[in-house]
């Protein structure tokens, strides 16, 4: 990769803003069920995109031949020139200062520090321990990936990002059957730079494996709306989509009456409530120095004392809503342009105690872990991994199959208790926003007492 | 390149499969009522899979001109991969299937926003305050497999997929309303099914009302079926039967759903989203039952699982970077025999034209738990409002023992289905 080449070419003078995106690098990817390996996958990824702008119009073009890149470029510069006149978008970017830095990984356990082998016979591993825990743990699934990229970034204002990108993450699933049911529960791991968080995990496997085969005699829950308990990695996924995703730019900036809705200074909850979204955080799935846009990442509260003092941007958004770029524009690979993103969205840490919040409760449930959330701006949804039932301010009965969802706005202001206890949480797969997923991302939270929320059920 | 894979192949002493892809893609894309932008590009690569002692080996590369490399590295997995013992696809007579139109390829980028336009502009005047999004995709694939066994093919196929919609956000009350189509064939494309879609749903979603928790009749559109299909995906799927995790292992030849419902697997449907003359293993393409008359007649299956079932592969898909895996083609899920507005005449149902969450639940299980992200309550055959903060809870087991289908069918993506009425659903809801 020529550098010099690289951002020569983008000083041009005939359009208002160019960017080029290459990358090269390796994909790996693990399945396994039972005491089989479903598939390997391990091979070498590249592309790049021109990204233009011609007064006010976008031009996009991507490809994988990275020698065609001075023809790409032209071909996006065509793209948008000869859009001129016949759409009426008018598109600015929010200021940065350009940034000219090599970004590397502070690396404190490289994956390849162990023969792919190895690290194939770990995954195995895994799951015998998971089998082996009891009969009933009929099968697991077992998946891990692994994304170590360059990514060379450059633009017409001098910008210059060169950044190294690892990602690792998977998910253990043992599985457990009684011949009527299926159950399951879920490890789960994650990091951008140490490949040791997947390892040393047979304890909580064989936890998880023993849980699941319990699931098996576990209750459903009765279906309605009680007060939750959510743990860290519930609170987590609920903020991510609750409200992540209503803060990104791209789905305020040009509807007045989201902008209403989601206005800097409205009030979402009470003074416990603070939420932030970062890239500065090392070691996370979800950290990012310098965004997609070559944007310097900085911590943005989105939610200070209950209160909404932020929004996530990309430069374009953050050019239509007149506020400052966070460094938010993230894409997911060279197929596609920066739109605004997540990196590591938390609940911050609270002052209450878990143990208080069970007390308190007479009829409702403590919910643990997640398998994933969804939202639609205004309900969110999520699944936990399992769940007790507490009754009387004591935890009873282990219940499973639970859902969780409610009404973003009513949820929020619900949360009426945050404990000390803030954790991070890396995870499996990603965040999925169109068709740019699954991104890297991160989430934390404390434990939280939500006062109601839906409970799914018979 | 045929030539040299061969070759190569010879030289490591390997039986092989080569898999060649190349994609170019155009999409235009509309939002918050106007043009935002284009995204174009193309995207190719190679794929190659190897046996090396009955260890199969797998690599992939962006770059084309790595046969070599991807080769290499394939031979270098091999070690650590999975064990099998089939034999990758030979020589065969392919059928013909028609999934390439020249009307796509000829559409032109200006013709598209000219299109999108007129569509932002309609779902902009259906209701005050709509956001409203349009996109249209136009998708040139090609595909060649290779193999040292014989099977040397490829095919074109040409795709216009459209999504439209719009989000009305209102404080306490957002409604999402959207669809998307797709085929192999510009004048099958029929955007007023999402122009219909839109503006129904609009008019329906005006009016909130408030239901109680409990067990309802409940009908699914066939914009919400893939919710209701994708357990029964999972547990069609070859490879999960092998794996001893289908609710439908041991249940073949046996009558497990409605004698209403049957459900046709099909690759050769002409100008269908997904057609092709054969699947991604080179196995030459064949329609197939999965379900007849309520009886479960077959899997989707793929070199792998066929050889353990000990039955016909063919239903293999794959993209640049994975392995091939079973994966459904253009479904077919027959209509019945009363029509939509008798289906609907019930003291009281919910109609659900979208679930949120459902990918999180027990699937595996046959688990559909979802939110009602879009759904009405119906009494008497009236729609009588939208219902809201609720959440439904069934098994497809259960649920599709007693279906009712409509007899009106629509083809929503790879999907065509009717409407389905499944009498006993439970209903969660606020307070």
């Amino acid at each position: 990769m020529n550098v010099d080449e690289i951002r020569s070419l983008v000083r041009r003078n005939d359009v208002d803003y160019i960017e080029v995106r290459l990358e090269e690098g390796v994909a790996s990817d693990i399945a396994i069920s039972g005491r089989e390996i479903d598939s390997i996958s391990r091979g070498k990824i590249g592309g790049g995109n021109a990204r233009v702008l011609i007064s006010g119009i976008w031009g996009f073009v991507y490809f994988n031949d990275l020698s065609e890149l001075k023809e790409k470029i032209e071909s996006a510069i065509s793209q948008a020139k000869t859009l001129k006149g016949t759409v009426d978008e008018k598109v600015d970017l929010a200021y940065v200062k350009p940034v000219e830095i090599v970004n590397t990984v502070n690396v404190k356990k490289d994956p390849d520090s162990l023969s792919f082998n190895d690290r194939v016979d770990l995954l195995m591993h895994y799951s015998e321990v998971a089998l082996s825990t009891d009969k009933k743990v009929v099968n697991t699934m077992i998946s891990y990936r692994e994304q170590k990229k360059n990514i060379y970034f450059a633009n017409s204002e001098g910008t210059y990002v060169q950044r190294e990108m690892l990602d690792l993450s998977g998910f253990i699933i043992p599985m457990s059957s009684d011949g009527r049911e299926i159950q399951r529960t879920l490890v789960t791991f994650g990091s951008n730079s140490d490949f040791s968080v997947a390892e040393n995990l047979d304890t909580v496997v064989r936890e998880k494996s023993l849980l699941a085969v319990k699931l098996l005699e576990a209750e459903v829950p009765k279906g309605g709306e009680f007060p939750v308990i959510a743990d860290n990695p519930l609170g987590g996924v609920f903020i991510h989509e609750a409200f992540g995703h209503l803060s990104e730019g791209d789905f305020l900036a040009e509807d007045p009456k989201m902008r209403e809705i989601m206005k800097i200074g409205n009030v979402f909850g009470s003074k416990i409530l603070n939420v932030f979204d970062t890239g500065d955080i090392d070691g996370h799935r979800g950290t990012l120095f310098y965004d997609d846009e070559g944007v310097p990442t900085k911590k943005a509260y989105l939610i200070k004392e209950g209160v909404l003092s932020s929004h996530l941007h990309s430069r374009e958004t953050a050019a239509k809503m007149k506020e400052d770029a966070t460094g938010n524009g993230r894409a997911v690979s060279y197929r596609f342009p920066p739109i605004p993103r997540m990196r590591i969205t938390c609940i911050d840490n609270g002052k209450d105690r878990v143990e208080d919040f069970v007390k308190d409760i007479k009829y409702g449930v403590y919910a643990k872990g997640s398998f994933g959330g969804q939202t639609n701006g205004e309900l969110f949804t999520f699944v936990s991994e399992y769940a007790y039932l507490i009754e009387d301010g004591k935890i009873s009965k282990l219940l499973k199959n639970v859902s969780l969802s409610g009404n973003v706005f009513e949820t929020l202001k619900n949360i009426v208790g945050i404990a000390d206890d803030f954790r991070i949480e890396d995870t499996g797969g990603g965040c999925g926003k169109g068709e740019q997923n699954p991104l890297p991302v991160s989430d934390g939270s404390p434990h939280l007492l939500i006062s109601k929320a839906i409970i799914g059920g018979k | 390149m045929e030539e040299k894979f061969i070759d190569l192949m010879k030289e490591k002493g390997c039986h092989g499969e080569l898999f060649q892809i190349k994609n170019y893609r155009l999409k235009v894309n509309f939002d918050n009522n106007k043009f935002k932008s284009i995204e174009e590009g193309e995207t190719s690569g190679v794929a190659v899979r190897l046996k090396k002692n009955n260890k199969l080996g797998f690599s992939f590369s962006t770059d084309s001109k790595d046969l070599e490399g991807t080769i290499k590295r394939a031979y270098e997995n091999a070690d650590v991969s999975q064990e099998v013992s089939f034999d990758f696809a030979k020589a065969s007579t392919v059928p013909q299937v028609s999934c390439f139109d020249k009307e796509i390829v000829e559409l032109a980028r200006d013709e598209i926003i000219n299109t999108g336009k007129e569509n932002i502009e309609f779902i902009a005047s259906q209701k005050s305050g709509i956001q409203g999004f349009f996109s249209m995709d136009k998708s040139l694939l090609y595909e060649k497999i290779i193999t040292t066994e014989g099977f040397s093919d490829e095919f074109n196929r040409s795709v216009l997929t459209v999504q439209a919609g719009g989000v009305v956000a209102e404080q306490g009350n957002f409604t999402w309303v959207f669809g998307e189509i797709g085929r192999s064939s510009k004048s099958l494309i029929d955007l007023n099914i999402l122009k219909e879609k839109i503006e129904k749903n609009l008019k329906h979603a005006e009016k909130n009302v408030k239901i109680e928790s409990g067990k309802y009749p409940v009908i699914f559109t066939p914009f919400a079926i893939g919710d209701l299909f994708y357990p029964l995906k999972m547990a069609l799927d070859g490879r999960n039967v092998v794996k001893g995790v289908s609710i439908l292992k041991d249940k073949l030849n046996q009558e497990i759903f409605s004698r209403q419902l049957t459900i046709v697997n099909d690759p050769l449907l002409e100008h269908g989203l997904v057609s092709s003359p054969f699947d991604g293993e080179g196995i030459p393409s064949e329609r197939k039952e999965l379900v007849s008359n309520g009886k479960l007649m077959g899997f989707l299956t793929d070199l792998f699982s066929a050889g353990r079932l000990n039955m016909k592969p063919g239903n293999a898909a794959r993209s640049l970077t994975s392995q091939p895996k079973p994966m459904p083609s253009n479904i077919t899920i027959n209509g019945g025999t009363e029509k939509l507005k008798d289906l609907l005449n019930l003291k009281k149902a919910i109609i659900i034209e979208n679930l949120m969450g459902v990918g999180m639940g027990n699937m595996e299980g046959g688990e559909v738990t979802g939110n009602i992200d879009l759904g009405y309550l119906v009494e008497n055959g009236e729609i009588i409002g939208r219902v809201k903060d609720s959440m439904i809870s069934t098994n497809i087991l259960e649920a599709f023992k007693d279906v009712i289908l409509s007899s009106e069918t629509i083809w929503t993506h790879a999907i065509s289905s009717p409407y389905m009425l499944i009498s006993d659903v439970s209903v969660s809801t606020k307070g």
